[in-house]
């Protein structure tokens, strides 16, 4: 048995990321793009040989080969239309229409985590909080992700991702008395395929929801607004885009400036009627913390706040504050989760019950 | 106005569409500013065909856009798929090259990459919507279910191995520890 471990994981719809903390005390985040191609069938012997030689990231099984990660996308774009980009991921939910799913999610947590080495190591992963606009149910989700990492005999501990953003940004709400709440106020992850909502008080979830509105749902409307592909509006979503400096001339930026304010603005018009129910406990003004890749344009914190103070909202905002750290915020919160439950779990002993403690 | 009702008495999921029904549930597609999209929907056209969900109006778009979209069809259909291959394979190594600048060509990985076009031939298409691809809530425990969901996952992964390169970072964040300390006297 070696030393336990507490590792995150944010099986994201653009990126897998794993995140563990070393001895001395520094984070260390393992980033792959969460895609693959697959190749032919073959009873071809050399093929490994030929992607362990050209040092191609690929899963096998049996003598189906797929490649997957950075090199799926290097491979599609090198014959756009024609090589298919498959995703295990989409909408913040596992792809219902892609078999191979479980394969090369099972390879990319098994090839980054391995097996838990005692009964006490745990990793935290994050799901969707429940959707408000009919769109993708996570309950699956969870089981078959839960699954995954029960198979390598990790302690599976889930929270939602709005919560993760929570616990590694730290909001905070100054209470009647002057005393400050941490981990208090709205956590919210900008998503390739969702956006995630939380309120939470003193790191414990209050309220969360998710909408299919995010990142792919901007670039396929400006896409279909402006009769540009995808692929040139995503790159200029990421080169471009200035909130503080929107140059209304280029129809792209012009219509993207329009679809994050129209995102935005459905994202606050959901969370605002599920507020409605809790808002008597939270008369303070709330934090709201921002993370997740589509909140990377620069001047997007602004932009957020611009859109909901002309919003009739049932709380007051204290302050809106963007993550340091965009893209690994989640998997940081994560982290996070699972270094506390470890702590928790080291503490037991073997007939304990331990759900409790893992459960939400 | 597209109104589609669940028919079932389980949690329906219209994946193509990404709409969700619960039991008897009604939606307008038209209001979710879904117009193309559900007339090309192959997984409602399957949940209609099954019983699962039942029209309950149809406003059909205009006969001028059904003419392009036809159109475009036939223009698509006309392709060949083994002309494309064939063109394919000549710029294969074209690509190969720019990216390899300053190796000199990998013949065997041309055949890895045509390997690649062959299994992506057929593939760029919605898959039909199976009973394995709804949502039911039937109420099972979801620790009995992840249980199910490992079994399933032990077999899917019987005969895998992998290559996989991360990108790595190490990050100082000082204030991870605070957090820490101060989450475990809340939790």
């Amino acid at each position: 048995m070696g030393k336990s471990r507490a590792c995150g994981v944010d099986t994201g719809t653009m990126f897998f990321q794993m995140a563990e903390q070393d001895v001395g005390g520094e984070i260390n985040i393992k980033t792959t793009r969460n895609a693959f191609v697959e190749l032919a069938e073959s009873e071809d012997d050399d093929i490994e040989d030929v992607l362990k030689r050209n040092k191609w990231q690929y899963v096998q099984d049996g003598n189906k080969y797929y490649v997957i990660g950075e090199d799926s996308l290097r491979v599609a774009k090198m014959f756009p239309g024609k090589v298919e980009l498959r995703r295990p991921m989409q909408d913040g939910v596992l792809n219902k229409g892609e078999d191979k799913k479980l394969l090369v999610l099972g390879e990319l947590i098994e090839s980054s985590l391995g097996v838990s080495p005692d009964n006490k190591s745990v990793v935290c992963i994050c799901i969707s909080s429940d959707s408000v606009d009919g769109s993708a149910d996570s309950t699956f989700h969870k089981a078959r992700l839960t699954g995954l990492f029960q198979r390598l005999k990790w302690n599976v501990k889930v929270i939602e991702e709005g919560l993760a953003v929570v616990l590694s940004e730290r909001p905070t709400m100054i209470e009647d008395d002057g005393t400050e709440s941490p981990f208090s106020g709205i956590g919210l992850s900008f998503g390739a395929g969702r956006t995630n909502c939380v309120l939470a008080y003193k790191g414990l979830k209050v309220l969360g929801m998710s909408v299919s509105r995010a990142g792919d749902w901007i670039d396929q409307k400006v896409s279909e607004q402006t009769d540009t592909p995808v692929s040139q509006v995503i790159s200029k979503k990421e080169k471009s885009l200035d909130f503080e400096n929107i140059d209304y001339d280029d129809d792209v930026i012009f219509a993207l400036d329009a679809y994050y304010g129209a995102m935005i603005e459905f994202v606050f018009n959901h969370f605002a009627k599920k507020f409605a129910a809790v808002k008597s406990q939270f008369d303070a003004p709330l934090d709201i913390v921002v993370a997740g890749g589509t909140s990377m344009p620069k001047g997007f914190c602004k932009k957020l706040e611009e859109v909901i103070r002309t919003m009739e909202l049932p709380f007051k905002i204290k302050a809106v504050k963007g993550s340091k750290d965009p893209r690994n915020s989640v998997v940081k919160g994560c982290l996070t989760q699972s270094l506390i439950t470890q702590k928790k779990l080291s503490k037991t002993v073997d007939n304990d019950d331990l759900s409790e403690i893992l459960g939400e | 106005m597209y109104l589609i009702a669940n028919a079932t008495s389980s949690f329906i999921e219209i994946e193509d569409l990404n709409v969700s029904l619960q039991p008897k549930q009604a939606v307008d597609l038209h209001a979710l500013g879904l117009k193309d999209r559900a007339e090309k929907s192959v997984h409602l056209k399957n949940a209609k065909k099954n019983g699962w969900i039942k029209v309950l109006r149809h406003d059909k778009p205009s006969k001028k856009i059904t003419k392009i979209t036809e159109k475009t069809i036939e223009k698509q259909s006309a392709l060949d798929p083994e002309e494309i291959l064939k063109g394919i394979r000549g710029i294969i190594k074209e690509e190969v090259k720019n990216i390899n600048q300053n190796q000199q060509l990998p013949e065997d990985l041309v055949a890895v990459l045509t390997k690649i076009i062959q299994a992506n031939q057929g593939n760029i298409s919605v898959s039909d919507l199976t009973k394995d691809d709804l949502d039911f809530g039937d109420g099972v425990d979801l620790n009995k279910l992840a249980e199910i969901h490992t079994k399933v996952a032990e077999k899917v992964m019987k005969d895998t191995s992998s290559s996989v390169q991360y990108s790595e970072e190490s990050i100082k964040d000082d204030s991870m520890k605070e957090n820490l300390s101060e989450l475990e006297g809340l939790l």
